[in-house]
């Protein structure tokens, strides 16, 4: 069975065909990194207007790609929350003309439940429940339990930034352009994670993340030290305190809710330095760890579409065209249907 | 009624304003069954427009007795307007039309407001315009003779001037598309002027070529507030 994955919900348009789930036939991605460099990070009515630009010319480039035809798909799935508004109506809409002209099924995707299943996908197998899931990207900080598909406990998120966006914030501030993230990292090579003494905060309080407190420790230190500044120091001490915040808290919630598998997805997940510890604390605690590799950590559409499909064999009421796209979407929340399908 | 008296027929949907617009039509109809040779549709606009694209064209099409693959051109109005609105539309119908073949025309207001008044008897010169911010508006001067004005398209946006919303111009009879003031005539674009948009110059504006159907696009009147800060910076 053929799924046709749309992704949209911020600065990447993306659509990708997988088979039965767990191979992908075709990927392409259309970036607005270079637009959206001149900025300083991502317009929203910029994204919307570049989506709407790209989306039909990738939707002939894919099917070339993959040597299919609009008849052979079986189904569309889409990403329909949380992400910016504007930028996600624009793959809802291309979806639904889709779905509709061809009489197929269209399946509304949580962006973060496609996340985690990246992991899966980039392994080529069906997910498999429970896990202990934690999705960390530009826009989210979210620890979960995954007890199967649609079905999550959320164990924390964060208050104010998410990581992805104070890398952005702080890359900024120190010149390195956008996107902050891999920018930040290739400076840390070098560096001495243990030069600048930045916080790790909430670290033994509960689940949840606020990293708004890093960001202004981190510009304090900028500004302190003034034309004394080691980039690559004070990346590689961001970059570990950012990891260690994170894998601190994944490692308290493996011992309150002991789980056999681990899976870490997102944008961030793309970072090395969270690569290392993720993987260090797994051996430690006999886990399996799951991280897609950098290119499906980014948005991409192989995930909502492998998402798409097990998603709709897993719920029969998972077909509906009149579903909208929503900016604020909670995992585990029920569908936002506008027309409860009978 | 015979296919042959219900020919051509076309779909149209423009979300540019906060009612929801639609437009079910043919080319040509029996001149002796009296049926009117287009249907007007309307719908409250709310946040869920997107939730109900297809719940648009379905009820379109149930209440003129057709399905999509009757339906032989599309339309989509390009606005100026909601921005959402609007690219949500474009974003539906293009891709509608890319999977489907048929041809999409993209019908800008002022195009649409120009044969509105052309039916009315006007003649030109004119200035025609939208509402900006702070009394300023979006004029477009149109020196020639309205019937022969059409298909601005993708050139519009090059042709509109901002001027103060109190400038007549050089004199010459000043239109407001759905607005208006003591200076400003409102004109309220008219389904009857739409169908003549849809029919009658349907071969100029309807693409089914790729490179073509993608110049069918939203007119972005106002540029984002990031790109007007970002020039200011230089």
């Amino acid at each position: 069975m053929i799924t046709l994955g749309i992704e949209s919900s911020c600065d990447d348009t993306s659509l990708a065909l997988v088979e039965n789930g767990v191979r992908i036939r075709a990927s392409l991605l259309s970036s607005q990194i270079e637009t959206h460099r001149r900025f300083g990070g991502v317009v929203p009515e910029v994204a919307s207007r570049k989506h709407l630009e790209a989306i039909n010319p990738l939707i002939r480039e894919l099917l070339a790609a993959a040597q299919l035809t609009l008849e052979e798909i079986d189904q569309i799935a889409v990403t329909t929350g949380p992400g910016l508004l504007g930028a996600l109506l624009v793959g809802v809409a291309a979806g639904k003309a889709i779905a509709w002209a061809l009489r197929k099924p269209f399946i509304p995707i949580h962006h973060l439940e496609a996340h985690l299943e990246a992991a899966f996908l980039a392994a080529g197998r069906p997910p498999e429940y429970p896990f202990l899931g934690l999705v960390v990207s530009g826009g989210h900080s979210n620890m979960l339990i995954a007890r199967g598909i649609r079905d999550y406990v959320t164990l924390g998120r964060t208050a104010d930034d998410a990581p992805g966006e104070l890398f952005d914030k702080i890359a900024r501030r120190i010149g390195l352009g956008y996107p902050g993230g891999p920018a930040i990292q290739k400076e840390s090579i070098s560096g001495n994670p243990d030069r600048y003494q930045l916080p790790r905060p909430l670290i033994r309080r509960g689940y949840g993340f606020s990293f708004s407190g890093l960001k202004t420790a981190t510009i304090a230190v900028i500004d302190r030290a003034g034309d004394s500044l080691s980039l690559n120091d004070l990346c590689a001490s961001l970059q570990n305190a950012v990891a260690e915040t994170l894998i601190s808290k994944v490692g308290a919630a493996l011992i309150e809710y002991p789980m056999s598998r681990l899976v870490i997805a997102g944008g961030v997940a793309a970072n090395s330095e969270l690569r290392a510890q993720a993987a260090r604390l797994a051996e430690a605690r006999g886990v399996e760890l799951l991280i897609p590799p950098p290119s499906l950590c980014t948005d991409n559409a192989a995930m909502v579409a492998a998402h798409g499909f097990f998603t709709a064999n897993s719920w029969t009421d998972c077909n509906t065209l009149t579903v909208n796209a929503l900016a604020d979407w909670s995992m585990g929340d029920p569908l936002p249907f506008w027309i409860k399908p009978s | 009624m015979t296919k042959s008296a219900r020919a051509l027929p076309y779909i149209f949907l423009d979300a540019s304003r906060p009612r929801i617009v639609g437009q079910v039509g043919f080319a040509a109809s029996d001149p002796n069954s009296g049926s009117p040779t287009f249907r007007a549709f309307s719908w409250e606009s709310r946040q869920d427009f997107a939730a109900r694209l297809t719940v648009f064209l379905d009820e379109m099409l149930v209440a003129t007795n057709l399905t999509f693959e009757h339906i032989e051109r599309i339309g989509v109005g390009i606005g100026p307007g909601s921005l959402t609105g609007v690219r949500t539309a474009v974003a539906f119908l293009r891709t509608l039309s890319q999977v489907s073949g048929k041809p999409l025309s993209g019908i800008s207001l002022f195009d649409w407001a120009i044969a509105t008044l052309a039916a009315s008897g006007e003649r030109g010169p004119i200035r025609i315009s939208v509402p900006a911010l702070r009394d300023k508006v979006f004029a477009l001067d149109i020196d020639s003779d309205l019937e022969a004005t059409s298909h601005m398209g993708s050139s519009v946006e090059e042709r509109l001037t901002l001027v103060a919303r109190s400038d007549a111009g050089d004199g010459r009879p000043h239109f407001g598309i759905w607005y208006g003031d003591s200076i400003i005539r409102t004109v309220d674009p008219s389904p009857e002027a739409l169908h003549h948009l849809m029919t009658q110059h349907n071969s100029a504006t309807a693409h089914d070529d790729f490179e073509l159907l993608l110049q069918i696009a939203p007119l972005y009147v106002i540029p984002p507030l990031a790109e007007i800060n970002l020039v200011k910076r230089g």
